[in-house]
This record gives structure tokens, sequence and C-alpha cells, in this order.
């Protein structure tokens, strides 16, 4: 059941992303041969890039390339398109588990801190919504990059230090889902420990830590893991401004190019590939469910 | 009643907004689109209080001006989606289970997973860039968000037990969606919403980097931040100030929902 | 929870032990020049390059049959003479015994070859072809290259080889000048193997052979590393500086702190950053000073407003925009003085090219103008960019404008679309600039207002028959000096009728550390940095 609508979600994607870029009037052929070219030579180039067929065999042509996962070749570039859609995939993968990463690590200093320090947490986390990622990000990579050694980054995750590298635009791209996370996390925990089964609890005699750990957490991670499916997905592309500010070739900066350059093969083989990402992680998230919370087993999935 | 209450309380902070945008124009502010060549790069001083930008542009009017721009428009993108939203998610939560649900799902899915800027682009490209088209196209994009709540809070009331039992009591249903169900609903939404108009007011930064939204000369805080970055070790109040001013904006905003909940809460006596 | 936090602390110290005697792989090379960009460099393919950013890499690797010195003179390359008897057909001598870079395209054991006139044809024959972007320096001009070009030839007529170093093209009509359109690198010389199937995917991405200075060893989106070429052709050009790497920083403030702290050697100073370096009158701040060298460089290149003659018909009304706008103004406060205000299409200097207007700002002449023009008070269009200070001219323009009574409305775009719309003609203005790479004026006339090249690369639609013909007229004078004044003249008769609002001139600020000295570069933009060295 789950797995039709997910195909018939991606084929969505996939229809919609193609009307998308057959309504931009752009022509990529202009846009490669520049400002000075001839209209016949590009009238060529148009023919050779099979921009004049109907649209209907253009679509087919389309559809079936996509399916054995054949996106061709950049117009900018002449690069296989999948291959460098990939490459910055990865990239883009090490950046948003870093900014995991230390989404967790605030979290659980959230669980940890207790409800007296809560109001100071509410005030940082307003700092954290509050400020756009491209003021923080420029503040911040020309302060850091005042001391912190790894300041260079070879295109792709070859070393240690390259994951070094990532860990200040990682922090900045986590600062807003960080903070959303928390406050949804927290309002949680407020609700839960003053609910009967906790004072019951505290009546057994367990100790503070112990209920923060197992019992209020358990109940406050429902939710929260559904917050967090849905920033993630976002994380990917959301990151464009973080990856222009650091230099880091992911697949923000290659939509953004993209984009600019009308580059439309490339446009439509990151917005196929960001759907099966989006789609990835919900499922994985729906299978998590379960694990955490014993009471949705049962339940119907809505 | 009292959820009334916390609407009109929310309103009314929002029709504050709106109306301190409106006595901008008639403040003593110096002309934020005149240029003068001979002044730029000043400092904050007492003829420009927060300086002048690269084309010798007042930067104290620059952002009150933008910011009066910026939170009519950010306030009508809100508006109108919070519309749209609880009008479709009432409905596809309504028809829970059933194939309006289901469609409903699919497309709300499907906006999700794009990301976002491609179809601002796109559709942009085709109309002219221009703030207030922007705006419209954002919130044909942000409906989703109050539709999700709506959708999800009239799943959960149409099942209570108190409603159940005014069914079975005979209350005819058009009354129950109205003193029962939509309140909530729109409650939610409403709620929803305004936490996310900083993020609105963000969004506008995104678009004037590809040149969609404020068109220059006018300012737009996101654009002045965004510009100002390239002068950061020079002028450093030329991204500054916007980036503060920002900042109070979505503060006060957050702020403001978060007493208005607390309250709320104390009225309902949770 | 103790033995958790425990196993925490060891894992990070194990981490901070692993990373700290991970040495970085940093060559502290004696010898090399890092050089910091502002974008990804494109395929190293000469067919395709069209960024600005990478010409200056490309061109390390790939030359022509001449080049420009750094005073901008013509001096022999790969060709070491050349000659013309009708200036209609022009004999290269290819110097012998020039080695292309070593690599495994090459079938022999030697892993290279040296080249001949069939390289030279071949490369020719590949820049007319439809897919070549610098093809309209070439097209029109060798007979048989605009056929192969719109696809209606298989080769191109007018390229011959007399001999195993002897190369000959034959024009479509006489061009004394012919020899200014292949200054530039833009048209170089490249192996015909960078065909070969398992070559053509690879090619400009991971191999790039040419015969230049400099050796491609790596590129990825981040860095592009070059390495000298030992067996240069050129003993007295031998690059003295063993690494070139060029180093991606989007960022131009973080590039310039970066340049600050030793860790790249050279940046093209953008115009945000005039101001941290720059006192108002254009003088260098005394602490830059002392770290930095400069190069200033007038290129070719111009900055201007192109108008669109359908859409603004009334001559009065152009002419009000010529004299209205401030253009001394604009050099003076946005580039601090780091520009040459021109008022016609060809920058000043060019082969000798002395403009015969240069500042025509007149606002007094302009109101004039606008009275006895039917202009009603409409906002007029004017399409600006993200690139060059577009924004920032733009908004001066419309300034400038409305000080003499016309309304302009601005209108921002990116750049790709701002060049659609203009082609489509779309646009009533539009912020453009324009890459010029002859270096002389007569082909830059010809292909800017002959109505034979609307609507691209004449995007205003000029069209006039008697221009026309004096252009052509141009073919005929052999002797540079009177072309030049010739051209001149010319170029003022367009402009009286203002078919586009020229600007300015745009002058480069390179600035180096000053651990290195002897930085050369060419009005094309052209580094020549194997005569850079390190003190």
């Amino acid at each position: 059941m789950r797995l039709i609508y997910y195909t018939s979600l991606l084929l969505g994607i996939i229809l919609f992303t193609f009307i998308l870029f057959h309504v931009i009037p752009a022509d990529p052929a202009r846009i490669m041969l520049g400002p000075n070219a001839d209209e016949s030579q590009v009238k060529i180039v148009r023919k050779e890039l099979g921009l004049d067929n109907p649209l209907h065999l253009q679509f087919r042509n389309f559809l079936y390339k996509t399916i054995t996962f054949d996106f061709g070749r950049s117009y900018i570039d002449g690069r296989t398109i999948y291959e460098e859609v990939l490459s910055k995939f990865k990239v883009s993968l090490f950046l948003v588990l870093l900014a995991t990463f230390f989404i967790f690590l605030y979290s659980i200093a959230i669980v940890l801190i207790g409800v007296r320090f809560y109001p100071i947490v509410d005030k940082i986390n307003f700092l954290f919504i509050s400020t756009p990622t491209f003021f923080s990000g420029v503040i911040i990579a020309i302060f850091v990059f005042l001391f912190y050694p790894f300041t260079s980054f070879s295109g792709a995750i070859h070393s240690i230090a390259d994951i070094l590298y990532l860990l200040p635009p990682a922090f900045i791209l986590a600062l807003y889902p960080m903070a959303i996370l928390a406050r949804i996390l927290k309002q949680e925990i407020e609700k839960i420990n003053k609910s009967t089964f906790i004072t019951a609890a505290r009546a057994f005699g367990f100790s503070e830590t112990q209920i923060r750990l197992r019992h209020s957490i358990r109940n406050a991670l429902v939710p929260f893991i559904a917050a967090l499916s849905n920033q993630l997905p976002m994380l990917f592309t959301g990151a464009f401004i973080i990856e222009i500010i650091f230099s880091i070739p992911g697949v923000g900066s290659l939509l953004i190019k993209s984009i600019l350059h009308k580059d439309f093969p490339m446009l439509e083989a990151v917005v196929i590939l960001n759907g099966l990402q989006f789609i990835g992680i919900n499922l994985m998230f729906e299978f998590l469910y379960p694990v955490i919370d014993p009471r949705i087993r049962s339940a119907d999935a809505h | 009643m009292r959820i009334n209450g916390y609407i009109l309380n929310c309103a009314a902070f929002l029709i504050v907004l709106l109306f301190m945008t409106v006595i901008i124009e008639y403040l003593p502010l110096h002309d934020p689109i005149k240029i003068d060549m001979d002044m730029r790069f000043s400092a904050p001083n007492l003829q420009n209080l927060l300086g002048t930008d690269d084309l010798g542009r007042d930067v104290l009017s620059r952002v009150a001006h933008g910011f009066s721009t910026t939170m009519q428009v950010s306030i009508i993108a809100m508006v109108s989606s919070l519309v749209i939203g609880i009008l479709s998610g009432g409905i596809a939560g309504y028809f829970y289970r059933t194939w309006i649900d289901g469609v409903f799902n699919w497309i709300v899915s499907l906006l999700f997973s794009l990301p976002f800027l491609l179809v601002m682009a796109a559709v942009l490209s085709i109309t002219k860039p221009d703030i207030v088209n922007a705006y419209i196209i954002l919130s044909c994009i942000m409906w989703v968000g109050p539709a999700r709540i709506a959708r999800a809070e009239v799943i959960k009331t149409k099942n209570l037990q108190y409603v159940l039992a005014s069914r079975a009591m005979g209350f005819p249903e058009k009354k129950i969606l109205l003193t029962i169900v939509m309140p909530v609903t729109v409650k939610s939404a409403f709620t929803f919403s305004i936490s996310y108009l900083p993020e609105i007011i963000g969004l506008e930064a995104g678009l004037s980097f590809l040149g969609l939204g404020i068109q220059p000369p006018y300012p737009g805080l996101g654009k002045m931040i965004f510009d100002g970055l390239d002068y950061i070790y020079s002028a450093w109040w030329l991204a500054f100030t916007p980036a503060v001013a920002l900042f109070i904006i979505v503060m006060s905003i957050n702020l403001f929902v978060s007493w208005s909940g607390k309250k709320e809460m104390e009225l309902i006596g949770r | 929870m103790k033995k958790i936090r425990v196993t925490k602390s060891l894992i990070i110290c194990f981490g901070l032990f692993f990373v700290f005697s991970c040495s970085k792989k940093d060559f502290s090379v004696v010898n090399q020049f890092v050089i910091g960009v502002s974008s990804e460099t494109e395929r190293l393919n000469p067919i395709t390059i069209k960024d600005p950013q990478t010409y200056p890499i490309a061109w390390q690797i790939y030359e022509g049959l001449i080049r420009l010195n750094e005073d901008g003179k013509i001096v022999p390359g790969l060709a070491e003479s050349w000659d013309t008897g009708d200036n209609k057909v022009w004999t290269f001598k290819i110097r012998k015994g020039v080695q292309f870079h070593n690599s495994d395209i090459f079938d022999s054991s030697k892993k290279t070859r040296t080249i001949t006139a069939e390289d030279v044809i071949y490369s020719y024959t590949r820049f007319c072809s439809p897919e070549s972007y610098p093809s309209f320096v070439i097209a029109d001009s060798i007979k048989g290259c605009g056929d192969y070009n719109a696809g209606k030839a298989k080769t191109v007529e007018g390229l011959k080889a007399l001999d195993e170093y002897t190369f000959q093209i034959e024009l479509n009509k006489p061009e004394p000048f012919f020899i200014n359109r292949i200054t530039s690198p833009w048209i170089s010389i490249f192996p015909k193997e960078s065909e070969i199937e398992n070559v053509k995917d690879k090619w400009g991405l991971i191999i790039a052979v040419g015969t230049g200075p400099y050796k491609l060893v790596s590129k990825t989106d981040n860095e592009v590393i070059l390495v000298k070429n030992e067996n240069y052709w050129d003993k007295n050009r031998t690059p003295k500086i063993e690494r070139l790497v060029y180093r991606v920083i989007k960022n131009d403030q973080i590039r310039f702190a970066e340049l600050n702290n030793g860790k790249i050697d050279l940046m093209v100073l953008p115009n945000q950053l005039f101001s941290s370096v720059f006192e108002q009158d254009g003088k260098v701040k005394d602490k830059i000073k002392e770290k930095f060298n400069f190069n200033v460089i007038g290129t070719f290149n111009t900055h201007l407003i192109g108008i669109n003659m359908k859409k603004l018909p009334d001559l009065h009304l152009r002419r009000a925009i010529f004299y209205g706008s401030n253009r001394e103004e604009m050099v003076q406060k946005i580039l601090y003085g780091y520009g040459d205000i021109i008022a016609g299409a060809v920058p000043p200097g060019m082969n000798g090219y002395a403009p015969l207007v240069v500042n025509p700002y007149n606002p007094e002449l302009a109101k004039q103008e606008l009275k006895k023009s039917t202009y009603k008070g409409k906002a007029i269009e004017l399409l600006v960019h993200e690139l060059s200070n577009s924004e920032q001219i733009g908004q001066i323009f419309q300034k400038q404008m409305s000080d003499i009574g016309i309304k302009i409305k601005l209108a921002k775009v990116d750049f790709n679309s701002a060049i659609g719309r203009m082609i489509k003609g779309d646009a009533e203005l539009f912020s453009m600039f324009a890459e010029v790479v002859f270096s002389s004026p007569e082909p830059l006339l010809l292909n800017l207002f002959s109505s034979t090249k609307i609507p691209a690369p004449n995007f205003w639609g000029y069209s006039n028959l008697s221009v026309d013909k004096k252009m052509d007229g141009l073919r005929n004078i052999a002797e540079k000096a009177v072309s030049v004044k010739t051209a001149a003249e010319i170029e003022k008769e367009i402009m009286e009728d203002v078919p586009a609002n020229f600007l300015y001139r745009q002058k480069n600020v390179v600035v180096y550390s000053n651990k290195f000295r002897n930085l050369k570069i060419n009005p094309h933009n052209q580094y020549m940095l194997e005569q850079l060295e390190k003190l």
C-alpha cells in the first residue's frame, strides 16, 4: 500500500519536474553559445539538444532515460549528470549528517539539563531561529577562519581534514532545525513531567536522571522524530546559502547554479534525486515509529 | 469565547504591526532611495543615525521602509496561505480515509519534496520578477504548513468523545462543525502560521539572491543584509543594522506567540 | 551514564590524536603560486569555455598562433612568422619542434607529438563548428567557416596546409586586421586525439593537453592544479614557478581573508572590496601596501547600457540619455577611478585607437534633446543583473536620468535571463558588458553594428546601409594608422544615432603577495605567469 503511494509520488515528481522545465522560457542553446553567436549556429545546437521535438516525444525519452538513471550530460559541462549529482549528494550527505550530530547533541543537552534552565533555553532557541543563515554563516565564517586549522576543502570527502572542514558550516545549518526540535522536545517534556506516571515514578524512588533519560525521552520521542523527519530532507537543498559561503560543492549550490544557467538536464536530475532522498528519509522514519513507540505498532499509520 | 480571545490577541498584534508600517511613511526620515555619491559609506553619525550605504542612502530610513514593505507583504502572504490552508486541510481532514484526503496528502507531499527555490524561480521567470508576484507564489507554497495542521486537528476533533456525544444527541452536523471543530482548527493553524511568519520574512532574502522579490532601488531587509555582507570589513553597519532589525521583529513575534500561548494555558487552567 | 561518559571522552581523545597525527597533505612546496578564484572552473575544453574566470587558467595550457605581450604588441606564438600579400590569404609558418604536453592520449611511446599544420587545421575547424562558443571570432571571416558553422558544409574551405609546417587561411573578403582576431588565445591549438572514443568524455575534465607553459595535473570542483611544462618550446619563457594552484573560494570576504593570511597569493579584487583596500580617492591603504603588490590592467572589455532601437525609436530621447549619463561620476565613485570612460564601443588605445568623442556629459544639452522628443514621462525599463556592478550602475543611471527628467524603472533578473530577453528584443534598456576578443577596432565595429548581425551581437538593432558600406571600406585600408583613424570617424557617425550608451572600459585590479614579483598580464587578461618569480 505504502509502496504504491510512494511510487506514485515519485512519478508525480518526475512529471511535475518535466512540465516545470518546459514552461520556463529559456533557451539552453543560446545560453551555451553566449550572446555573440549567430542565430543559425544556435538553431543547430538547439536541434542537437533535441529541444525541437514535440513535447510528448521529449517526455517519453525523458521518462525512459530517467528510469535507467541515464540523465545524460550537462549542458554546461558535458559531464555525466548522474555522477556529478551523486558526488554532490555525497558531500551534502556528510554535511547533513554532521548537522544531525549537532542537533542530537543539543537535544540531549536539553533533556539532561532539566526544567530549571528552560527559560534560558527558550531565549537561546529564539536566537537560533531568528538569525538568517547567510548572516550567521558569514559572521562565523570570517571569525572562525581566523584560527580554525581546517580551511580548505578538497572537493570531496577524502580525509578527516575534509570532514572537519565541514564542522562550522554543519553547525550553522543545524541552528534552525536544532532550535525548532528543541522547542518541541522541551514542550513535550514539560507536558510529560506534569503527567501522572512520572509522579508515580518519582514516588517509586527513581533518580531524577534516570527518569529524564528513560521515561521522559521515550514519550517525547515521537513528536520529536516526526518533526525531525520534516526538517531533515529540507537540509539537503536548503543548505545552498551555506554551501555558497563556504564553497562546499553540495546539492544546494548545484541547484542554484543550474537554475541560473538554465541547465535543464541537471535540474531535472537534481529534483528527481532529491525527491528520492525525500521519500527515502520518510520511509526510514516510518519504520522507526513502531520501533520507538510500541503503541503505534497496532494503530493504523495515517 | 476563550479561543476567540487568543485569535483576537494575535490579530491585534498583526494590526499593530501593519499600523506601524503605515506610520513609517509619515515619519521625518531621509529619502530611502535618494542617491548621494559624496556620502557613501559614512559610519553612523548625527546626520545619518545608522550611517549610509554604498550609494550614499540613509540606512535608518532604508531599514524602516524595508521593514514596512517586508512586513506588509509577509503578513498578506501569511494570511492568504492560512486561509487556503485551513480550507483545504479542513476539508481533507473531514473526509479522512476517503480519496479526497488521499489526493490532498499526495499533493502536499509533492510540494513538500520539491525545493521551493526551484518552483519560485521557475514560476517567476514566466511572470515579472516583482515583490508582489513573489509573495503570491509564496502563499501558494506556504499553504501546505497550515493545511497539514488543520487536517490533523479536524481528524482529532471529529472523533472526540464529546463530539460523538453531541452527534448522538442529535446536534446538526453543521452546528458541530462551526462551534467545535472550526475554532480549534483555526486556532492551531493560526498559531502555526504566526510562528512561521519569521520564516516567510527570511525567505525574502533567499529570493533576492536570485533577483526575485523587491526590485532595486527599493529596500528590503533580506536584500540589504545580503548586499551588506559584501562590505562587512569596511562598512559593518550595512549588514548589521537590517539583521538586527530582522532579529528584533522575529524575536518579538516569537515572544508574543509564546506569551499568548502561556496566557491561553493559564486561562484553560491546564 | 558514567560508562557512556567515559567512552565518549575516550573516543574524542582518540579522534583528536588521529587528526593531529595525520599530517596535512600540504606540499609546503618551495615553489608554488596559489590563486584564489571566485567560482568553479568550467570544463577546460577550448571550444566551450565562456567564463572569464576560466580563461586565465585555460590559457596556461593552450596557446594560439600569435599572442599579445604585456604592452599589447603582437608577438609570434606557435607561428614563427606570417605573411599576406592581398590581406585575403594569410600564410603562417608553424614553429618546428613544438611538442604537446605528455599524455596517454598519444599513441607513441614518447607520449607526445610535435605539432604540424594539420593540427592547426584541425583546431581551426573545430572552432568553426556549431558547438564552439568562440566561433563568432572567425565565422564570418574565414572562407567556408560560416557554412561549416551553420551545418551546411563538411569541412572549412579556407583552411589549407601548404606543407607540414605551413598553414594558410583564405578569407571571404580582405581584412588587414585579420591578425587582430586571433591574438587572443580564445582560438588555440589542441590535438585531434581529444576526440578519441575514451578520451572525449574526459576531455577538459581530467585531461587537457595543449602546448602551453603549464600542464594540467588535476581538476576538481574546488581546485585546479597545474604544473610546469619542462618541454616548453620557448626557452626564454620557461616558467620559474613549479606549481600553480587555483583554489575556489566563493565568498569574496573569505577569499580576501585568505589572501591576508597568506593562504593564497593572488586574487582579482572585486569591486565590493575596493572600499577595504582603497581610500576614497583611489590610493592604496597603507597597511595593504606593506604586504601586497598591485597590477592594474586596462582590458578591452567595456560596460554599457544597451538600447533596443525598435522599442525606443525616438532619436532625441536616445540622445538625451547619451548626454545625460555622467560617466565620470560612475567611474570615480563606484570604481574608485579604476576605469576609463568611453562614449563609443571601442576602448581607447586598442591598436592605437583614439576615439573622437570622449566625455559627452552635458545635462543642459540632454534636457534640450528631451524637449525635442516625444517623451511623456512613461517609465522606461532597465534590465540589471547580478554581475559586474550592474545593479549599482543601474541605480546611479536611474538617478542621473531622473535629474534630467527621464523616469527609469529597474528590473533585476539573473544574467542568463537578461541575455535571453535582450536577444529576444524584449528589453527596452539593458545593462551589459561586452567581452571584446579582438585587438583592433575594425572587427569590433563590424560585429556590433553591421546590419547583418541583428539580433546578435548587434543587440540594439542598428541598421544603416551607408555605415555598412563604410565599414566594409575598412577592408581596403592597409595602413594601420589610417584604418584606425577611419574607424574612429565611423564610430562617431554611429554614435550620433545612439544605438547604445557605452559607459566605461573595465580595469582589473590584481592584488598579490609581495613575496612574488614580475607579474605580467596582457590586455586580453592573459596572465604570463612563466615570468613570475618568487623572491
